[in-house]
Parts: structure tokens; C-alpha cells; sequence
């Protein structure tokens, strides 16, 4: 079950919409979407799922283009929605009823099982529950049917952290039975843990794609070392290191080494008195900043 | 096509609603036709009738009064003058009297036959009877007299020449003709005879006997008419020249007017055109046009039409609005499924809430079934058709904008907006459509009934029996059908802001 955009285009004027993207999720693959608020996530998402129809390029899912083909690509879609509001039914239990009936489940042990995992207690009045609570039913009426495709359009806004962990659990242990998931956010930290890639989209268009695994396992790393004294400080400095930021005021230095010579690091420190050293993580919010100031850098040598 | 799970999650949504709007519109339905049918219009209508009729037959009394006592006066006039030459010539009174008896009778006959009737008449008796009865030779008709619990008359010959004959006569004509008529008139032959007349203006013995038409009444009636008349025909006499050629011209020009002026009917008196809203009222069926074209045409679809409105928008834009379609459409729901699906629920909660008047309607004019009230099962049954059919092209112009727009705001204001505009221009043109009458009509405020789809429910022409209301349902009907496709179409083709 794959996902392909081809130069896909919605316009809605006034520089407002999405342009040319072009984004291919494979099977089994987890992608993450980020992007400030307004920026085409759901324009997206809406699209893949053929509620919108392109101004020009195509979406498809496995193969099917989605417009034409709504109705049969939905079957194998769990989608959870950016902006949750419930048919017209009493309760939190009447709704996920009236959706196992839409979807032809049968079984509802699935669905209890996900209820008793997010603590969620549908027999609330749907238009008193809390947005927290509504998140967690829109989630459960996703994930019940165990799609093979996952179209998640900020599916945390409103959890707890503690159920935020539950989710992003349920979302892992899906992965690993292998389903497509497409998930967007605004923020990085919860899909690092999550994605196989991330795209960043600004403005309606894809500025750039990361690869977790480089982020997660990056070639080079960068630590902050604090000496106790001046002098072993400025003879740090000799020892050829590649020094990205100089705190003088503090005795501190950042620098930046291969992973592989991490050792080499250490064996040279062990002659020094350190008072602190702490590894700079590289994360998803480092690369993009870097890689988004380069390329800007570089557009506006342009 | 049809998905199960939506029209259930339709009727969950919306069955209170259903059932409330339901329940009040029979609840209103229920009201109008028990209480319109429980006397009141019966009696508001049947009092101007009465007041007609009355007014007719009065007239009618009158003028026979006047006639009776002219012809009683002339002949009994005659009658004198054979007495006086036939004592001039026996010098006997009692044969006097016995040939101008004789002569009197074939002056009757020729007053019958110079009038064109025949000799063997009701009319002829009637003239007959008139002048013999009031003359009383020799007591003959005595036992007449007792008929009616009167004192037999006796024609007094001894002042036959004396001064003041005249007055005498014509005193005496009055109340003989009087007598005459009263007695005529309250004969159940005679009673009869009238209320066969009166039967087309829905008059029974019944009520014609309610309307008090007793012996001494017409007597006193009569009486002061003749009386009346004499008076005045004395004096617009006076003011005439005796002495011009076209004297006797002028007299019968006079009687006439007079004649016309006592006996007018109570229509005749009055300007033409109440004189016809009188008669429209009288023949209008009240309890028809409040029913039809007060109750099914505006009161009773108030509330439907809200039902209307609210819930075709709740079925497609409200949801596309809120984004709970999403919902509905990720579970590989077709478009087209949706709009089926719901289009259905509106159409069948329509046809079950007409279903419902239907038989509240029938029950009530089980329940009133009055002799006024002309209504009958079919026209109820096409009145409550014709309602669902102005509902079903309602729904369809508010189904077809609930699928173009994405906003429920967008959907009330246009889809809504024009069906209460409808509603609206429907009340305001009941001011001057012609199933009003004319006095409280105004016509300017026919030109709403062209503007309104309501119109083309026909009430009049289904109380008056006729098909034009076919042709109209069928445009409701062709009108419903275009606006669903239009909204299947639109809302397959549009982008949804799920």
C-alpha cells in the first residue's frame, strides 16, 4: 500500500494552496509532515484521500488515483481528521457503533482493546467531551477497522503526554505489522521517534525531506566541553579539533568530530581537568534549521 | 446506493425533531378542523345567508301584499259601482247585490284572463279566492275566517254612496288582503310550495320555519306595507298634474317605483358590489377555504418547511461544514451513496409527516362531519397531497443548496431564505386571491401569487372538482426532481473541506 503524488497542484488563489508536490510513500514506510499552520498539510491529506480534486497533478493510493477512486482508496485508509467534529449521535459509544457499522466491522474487541489503551470512556455525551476526549474517539474510530493505511493529520493536539506515549505505541506496534502511515504535525519531537523520513512543507510546497536514519545515527557528532582552567582551554584549542562555537567567558568549546574518532576525543581529554562535557544532539529541528539556513544562504547568494 | 448505516445515523439525528414538528403540525391540524368545524363558521356563514334569504322572502311578502290589496281595492271598487247601477236599476238591494256578486265574478275572470292566466290556475284560484274571500257575500267564506281565528269580515253596503266610501273600502282591502295573505302563506301547501323555491339556497322546512314567518307576522307585515303604500302613493299622486295627457302614464310610472322602493330585497338595496360579496360569502365554503387554502397552503406547511430546511441542511452541508461527513465518507461511502442516502430520509420523512396530517385530517372530518361542511375525503386526501408535493419541491430547492455550499450559513440563507420567502409571499397573496371575498380582498397583493411555487397548489380547483391541479403538481414534482439531480451532480463534483 503506497502513496504517490505527482506534481500535485490545488490552487485556491492568492498564494494559498499547494504546489507541484511531489512525495512518494512506500509500504510500510512512516512519514512524517510538518509545517507551520496554514501550510498545506491537510490540503494534502484531503487530496490523498480524494475529497479535493487537484488543479493539476495527480494523488494516488496503490496505484489508484484518488479522486476518481475515493470511495474504493478510503477502504484501506484510517483517517483522523485535523478538525474533529462528530455526526449528530448522543454518545462517544453510539458514534463508534454507527462507524464499526460504515465499516462493516464485526468485531469489536479491536476497538475496546484501543479504548482501554487510551482511557477513554466513550459513553460520554459527544458535545460535552473534552478536545482531548474527542481526539482519542476520532482515533479509535481510525484505527478500529486495522487499515493498511494510516492518514493521521495531527492526531496528538489535545492529548495528555501520557496518552500522547499510548498513541505513539499504538501507531509503533502498527508499523510494525507493517502499514503505510502519513502522519503530520507541528511539532518535531514527536515524529523523530516515529518517521522514517519527514518532509517539511512551507507555504504549499515540499522545501525538504529528512532521512531519520541520518538524523539518528548522524556522521558526526558535536560535544560542549567546559575546562576548569583558562590555560588547558586555549591548549584545547591547538589540538586541531574542529570547533564550531568558542564561549571564551566560560572555558567552553563545542566541537564537531566523525563518530568514528570519538575515541581519539576522549583519549585526548583524559589529559585535561573538564569540568562538564555534554553531547549537542542533532535532532530533526537542528538538521532543518542547518539545512533551511544553508539552502537559504545559498538563495539568496541567488 | 443506499447506505444503511447513514439513514440510520439520519433518523438518529433527526427523529426528535421529526417527531415534534409532527406532532405539532396535527396537534395545529387537529385544532383548526375541530373547532372551525364545531358551529362557529357554520354560524357566521349561515347568519349572512340568513340575513338574505330573509330579507328575499320579505320582500317577497311585501310585494304580494301591495299586489293583493291593489287588486282587492279595484275590484271591491268595481264591486260599488255594480251595486250602485244595480240599485238604480231593480231599486232592491238583495238583488243588486246577488248580479253585482255575478258581475264581480266575471270581472275576476277577466282580470285572470287579461293577466294570461288560465281559468283553472293556481294563479286564478289564488285571484279569485282573494277577491271573493275578502268580499264575504252572505258570510259564504265564513268558515275561512275561522281557519285563521279571525272574525268573518261582511263588506258593509249601507254607506256605498256616502262620502267617505273610499276610505272605508280601502281600510277594509287592507285588512282583508292581509287576512288573505297571511292565511295563504301560512298553509302548509303554501309553506311548502316556498321552502321548494328556497332549496337551492340551502334553505330546509326546518329553517325556513325558524325563521319565525308566523301567521300574524305576515298579517302585520302586510298590513303596514299596504298601509305604507297608500300613504305614499297618495302623495306623490298630489304632486301630479290630473289635468296632463300622460297623467295615467305618470300613475303607473309612480305605482311602480313604489312598488320597487317598499318590496326591495335586501340585496337589491344595496350597493352592487357588497350586494355580491354578500352573496360570495353566502355561497363560499368557509370551512373549505380554511382548511385548503388557510391550513395546507400557509399555516400548516410553516413548520414542515422549517423541518425542511434545518434538516436538509443538517443531512449534507452541516455535516460538510462541522467535517463530521468525514466520517461518513472515509468508510468508502460513495458520494452518490451519500446524497441517495439522505435525499431518501428527507423525502420519507416528508411523506411519513404528510402521512401523519392525512389521517389526523381524516379523523377530524370523521369527527366534524356536519351538513355545512362540503369537504370531502378526496379533496382532504388531495389537499394533504398537494402539501407534499409543495414540500417535496421545497426540500429539493433546500437539498440542491445544501450540496452546492460548503457552509450550513450559505445553505439556510439561500435554500431557506427562498422557502420562507414562498411561505411569505404565499400569505400576502391569500390577501388578494380570489378564493377570498371580494370586499376584505386586495387586489394588489394578488401579484405574490405569482412569485411563490406554492402557488401551483390548487386548492380551488381541487374543492371545484377540476384537473388543473394535475398539471401544477406535475411541475412541483418535474421542479423537485431537477433540484436533486442539480445537488447530486454538485455535490459529486465539488471539493470537500474534510
Amino acid at each position: 500500500m503506497s502513496i504517490k503524488l505527482t506534481n500535485l497542484t490545488k490552487d485556491y488563489g492568492s498564494g494559498r494552496g499547494i504546489f507541484d508536490l511531489d512525495l512518494e510513500i512506500n509500504e510500510g514506510e512512516t512519514v512524517g509532515f510538518v509545517g507551520t499552520n496554514g501550510s498545506g498539510k491537510t490540503t494534502t491529506i484531503r487530496s490523498i484521500l480524494g475529497f479535493i480534486k487537484p488543479t493539476s497533478g495527480t494523488a494516488e493510493v496503490n496505484g489508484l488515483e484518488s479522486w476518481r477512486h475515493s470511495s474504493e482508496i478510503v477502504k484501506n485508509i484510517g483517517y483522523v481528521p485535523g478538525e474533529i467534529a462528530f455526526p449528530d449521535l448522543s454518545t462517544g459509544t453510539a458514534f463508534l457503533k454507527s462507524q464499526a457499522e460504515f465499516l462493516s466491522v464485526k468485531d469489536m474487541t479491536r476497538c475496546d482493546e484501543l479504548i482501554k489503551r487510551l482511557q477513554l470512556d466513550p459513553r460520554a455525551n459527544l458535545k460535552r467531551m473534552s478536545k482531548g476526549m474527542k481526539q482519542k474517539t476520532a482515533i479509535v474510530a481510525a484505527f478500529m477497522s486495522s487499515p493498511d493505511i494510516y492518514l493521521l493529520d495531527e492526531p496528538t493536539t489535545g492529548l495528555d503526554p501520557l496518552m500522547r506515549d499510548s498513541f505513539l505505541d499504538i501507531v509503533r506496534e502498527e508499523q510494525k505489522k507493517g502499514k503505510t502511515v502519513l502522519m503530520s504535525s507541528h511539532m518535531f519531537e514527536e515524529l523523530e521517534p516515529l518517521c522514517d523520513r519527514v518532509a517539511l512543507i512551507s507555504d504549499g510546497k515540499i522545501v525538504d525531506i529528512a532521512d531519520m536514519k541520518k538524523i539518528r545515527k548522524p556522521e558526526t557528532r558535536e560535544y560542549k566541553i567546559e575546562f576548569f582552567k583558562k590555560t588547558e582551554y586555549q591548549n584545547f584549542k591547538k589540538e586541531g579539533f574542529l570547533i564550531v562555537r568558542d564561549q571564551p567567558e566560560y572555558n567552553q568549546l563545542t566541537v564537531r568530530i566523525d563518530s568514528k574518532d570519538i575515541n581519539t576525543l576522549f583519549n585526548k581529554l583524559t589529559a585535561y581537568g573538564v569540568r562538564l562535557i555534554a553531547e549537542v544532539k542533532y535532532n530533526l529541528e537542528k538538521y532543518f534549521k542547518t539545512n533551511l539556513n544553508i539552502k537559504g544562504e545559498k538563495d539568496n547568494v541567488q | 446506493m443506499f447506505s444503511k448505516a447513514l439513514f440510520k445515523q439520519s433518523v438518529k439525528a433527526n427523529y426528535l425533531m421529526w417527531c415534534i414538528i409532527t406532532f405539532a403540525v396535527c396537534f395545529m391540524l387537529a385544532c383548526v378542523m375541530l373547532i372551525s368545524g364545531g358551529g362557529d363558521i357554520a354560524d357566521v356563514k349561515n347568519g349572512v345567508e340568513d340575513t338574505i334569504i330573509k330579507s328575499e322572502i320579505e320582500a317577497n311578502i311585501k310585494g304580494r301584499a301591495i299586489n293583493y290589496y291593489e287588486l282587492d281595492e279595484a275590484a271591491l271598487t268595481e264591486f260599488d259601482n255594480y251595486f250602485i247601477e244595480e240599485y238604480a236599476k231593480s231599486g232592491n238591494a238583495e238583488t243588486a247585490y246577488a248580479t253585482a256578486v255575478g258581475r264581480l265574478k266575471q270581472y275576476a275572470d277577466a282580470v285572470i284572463s287579461g293577466k294570461g292566466y288560465s281559468a283553472d290556475s293556481d294563479e286564478a284560484m289564488e285571484i279569485t279566492g282573494l277577491i271573493f274571500y275578502t268580499l264575504n257575500p252572505k258570510g259564504a267564506y265564513n268558515n275561512f275566517y275561522a281557519s285563521v281565528n279571525e272574525t268573518p269580515l261582511t263588506y258593509d253596503m249601507s254607506s256605498v254612496t256616502s262620502a267617505d266610501r273610499a276610505d272605508y273600502r280601502k281600510g277594509y282591502c287592507k285588512n282583508a288582503s292581509a287576512i288573505f295573505l297571511a292565511g295563504n302563506m301560512c298553509s302548509e301547501e303554501n309553506i311548502d310550495k316556498m321552502v321548494k323555491q328556497l332549496e337551492d339556497f340551502g334553505v330546509t322546512k326546518d329553517k325556513y320555519l325558524s325563521f319565525g314567518y308566523s301567521y300574524s307576522f305576515i298579517k302585520h307585515l302586510a298590513n303596514t306595507t299596504s298601509l305604507t303604500y297608500d300613504t305614499r302613493l297618495e302623495y306623490e299622486l298630489d304632486g301630479l298634474d290630473k289635468n296632463s295627457p300622460d297623467y295615467d302614464e305618470k300613475v303607473s310610472e309612480v305605482k311602480l317605483s313604489l312598488v320597487g322602493d317598499i318590496t326591495g330585497g335586501f340585496l337589491a338595496s344595496l350597493p352592487e358590489e357588497v350586494a355580491e360579496a354578500l352573496q360570495e360569502v353566502g355561497s363560499a365554503d368557509l370551512y373549505n377555504l380554511i382548511v385548503g387554502s388557510i391550513f395546507y397552503k400557509m399555516a400548516g406547511l410553516l413548520l414542515p418547511i422549517i423541518y425542511v430546511i434545518m434538516v436538509s441542511n443538517s443531512l449534507i452541508a452541516g455535516q460538510v461544514d462541522s467535517g463530521s461527513m468525514a466520517y461518513v465518507l472515509s468508510t468508502s461511502t460513495k458520494r452518490d451513496e451519500v446524497t441517495f442516502t439522505q435525499a431518501a430520509f428527507l423525502i420519507l420523512s416528508i411523506s411519513a409527516m404528510m402521512l401523519m396530517t392525512t389521517l389526523t385530517s381524516v379523523i377530524c372530518l370523521a369527527i366534524v362531519s356536519s351538513p355545512d361542511i362540503t369537504l370531502t375525503y378526496g379533496q382532504l386526501i388531495l389537499m394533504n397531497l398537494g402539501a407534499f408535493m409543495v414540500l417535496l419541491a421545497i426540500s429539493g430547492l433546500c437539498f440542491m443548496t445544501s450540496c452546492i455550499f460548503n457552509r450550513s450559513k450559505k445553505a439556510m440563507a439561500i435554500g431557506g431564505g427562498l422557502s420562507m420567502f414562498f411561505l411569505v409571499a404565499t400569505m400576502l397573496g391569500l390577501f388578494g386571491s380570489p378564493v377570498l371575498p371580494s370586499v376584505i380582498r386586495l387586489s394588489a397583493l394578488n401579484f405574490f401569487n405569482y412569485v411563490t411555487i406554492i402557488s401551483l397548489f390548487d386548492t380551488i380547483s381541487i374543492i371545484e372538482g377540476t384537473l388543473a391541479f394535475l398539471w401544477k403538481f406535475a411541475i412541483l414534482l418535474v421542479m423537485a426532481g431537477v433540484c436533486y439531480a442539480v445537488g447530486f451532480v454538485k455535490f459529486r463534483k465539488k471539493d470537500l473541506p474534510l
